[in-house]
């Protein structure tokens, strides 16, 4: 009866201590698994379908006369440089150059009066000009070179120095009298079509309230 | 043992690390204390963005915009079909079969994202969203309202009845008056960036600028446009004295 007793429990210590080596064998390749077959799962989940469905597309309304365009030419070099100890493990390097366009004219929408005078003559009141927008126009770009090693160039780098100089350039356009050659253009524009319809002289005055225009 | 030898040994246990920690305290603050740039970093990063900027042209420009769409397209997705469809497209072109536009430009599209290596359906699952401003109105340029001496009979274009009541005008057909890709930044673009070169982006917008204003086009721009001219220029003469004004299109 003992001995069958300790017959057993010499069996049950065995078991035990071969289950331990096992998991301590078996246990680290067996978690290993595991994660990885959850990461894989998770992986192989298909993303859902990204449309503009989401996204607003608006109508907006306008009253602009765009008369004059400036087009700078903007020469954009950026480098990246990283390393770890002596090892480059990033080299990024581009040059490319793009026109940025800026348009000025007339918004309307801040008013605009016409009166009529007498023997055939007019008195329009007009906003004053204004820069309408600064773009960069992505058909000019032109790429002399772009070094991308370690790591991808990617559109907001670029798009950054872009924008960055945009007041610059703003800035140029108005020392350089876009705004008095856009009320000029405007003023001829209105003129010509105040002349078609019968109106020999018309004169020109800066609006004084401001508000909706048409 | 001497006891000297304990002394020296006893003093070298406090020394060495009360020196390496001087040293550690001085690398940490000799930046903000005494603007030294010790610079033992392991990893040493460098960038440099330089632009400059002339002026090369200055045009002047005749138009009329009376409406401005802002149109927002993620790209690829919305210019493919959906990926089952998408495969089925694929292996038609591969035959050889003509395809309609819509599905030789989702072609043209999945064999450009794979020429650049951007991810779709796959991977990162790489995107971008891209808003246009498309602005309709009246191109005025080389009519006879931006030179009236450019035509032997302007009245051709404007006629006004004998009472000078009545005002008939003649106006070029409606149209994009200007088509922009806004410029986007990292601060006011919110998703995901895209790895892509600029020479590679203007090919993009190149692919789907057409498709674009087509499908503005199509949500009937040029309509509004037209209402929104014609009653300005109604409003306008009507100022300047005219009861009715008639409006006749070119072509």
């Amino acid at each position: 009866m003992i001995k069958s007793f300790l017959l057993d429990r010499i069996k049950l210590t065995d078991k035990i201590v071969l289950m331990k080596r096992l998991l301590k064998e078996k246990a680290l390749p067996l978690f290993i698994f595991m994660i990885c077959t959850i990461f894989l799962l998770a992986g192989c989940e298909r993303a859902s379908r990204i449309t503009a469905e989401g996204l607003e597309s608006r109508i907006k309304e306008l009253l602009e006369l765009p008369t004059v365009q400036y087009i700078y030419r903007d020469i954009v070099y950026l480098s990246e440089e990283e390393r770890f100890l002596i090892f480059t493990t990033v080299d990024k390097r581009l040059l490319f150059s793009v026109n940025v366009v800026v348009v000025a004219g007339l918004d309307l929408k801040e008013g605009i009066n016409v009166i009529p005078l007498q023997r055939g003559r007019a008195r329009v009141e007009l906003p004053p000009a204004r820069i309408l927008s600064v773009d960069a126009d992505e058909g000019s770009i032109e790429q002399y070179f772009v070094k991308e090693r370690g790591r991808a160039i990617s559109r907001l780098e670029y798009y950054d120095e872009i924008n960055r100089k945009k007041e610059d350039i703003r800035r140029d356009a108005i020392e350089r009298n876009i705004l008095f050659k856009a009320e000029e253009n405007a003023k001829k524009l209105v003129r010509n079509f105040l002349h078609l319809a019968g109106f020999d002289e018309v004169e020109f005055a800066r609006i004084k309230m401001t508000g909706e225009g048409g | 043992m001497v006891p000297g030898g304990k002394i020296t040994r006893k003093l070298l246990l406090y020394c060495i690390p009360l020196l390496i920690m001087l040293g550690i305290g001085f690398f940490i603050l000799s930046k903000p204390l005494f603007n030294i740039d010790l610079d033992f970093s392991l990893i040493r990063r460098e960038q440099r963005a330089v632009s400059v900027a002339l002026l090369s042209e200055a045009r002047e420009i005749f138009s009329f915009s009376t409406v401005e769409f802002v149109y927002n397209a993620v790209f690829p997705y919305d210019f493919l079909p959906e990926e089952e469809r998408l495969y089925i497209v694929l292996d038609k072109a591969k035959e050889g079969v003509d395809l309609p536009p819509e599905d030789r430009l989702a072609v043209e599209i999945f064999n450009f994202c794979r020429e650049i290596n951007l991810n779709i359906y796959e991977k990162a699952y790489h995107f971008v969203v891209i808003t246009a401003l498309v602005k309709a109105g009246f191109d005025l340029e080389g009519t006879v309202y931006e030179n009236p001496a450019s035509l032997e009979n302007p009245e051709e274009y404007v006629r006004i009845n004998r009472d000078r009541r009545i005002l008939k005008l003649k106006m070029p057909e409606p149209s994009i008056t200007s088509f922009v890709i806004q410029d986007s930044t990292s601060s006011s673009y919110k998703y995901p960036d895209i790895p892509i070169t600029p020479y590679n982006w203007k090919r993009l917008i190149d692919l789907v600028s057409e498709n674009i204003i087509d499908r503005v086009e199509e949500e009937g721009i040029l309509e509004v446009a037209r209402r929104r001219g014609e009653k300005f220029l109604e409003r306008f003469f009507n100022d300047a004295g005219f009861e009715k004004i008639i409006f006749v299109y070119e072509g």
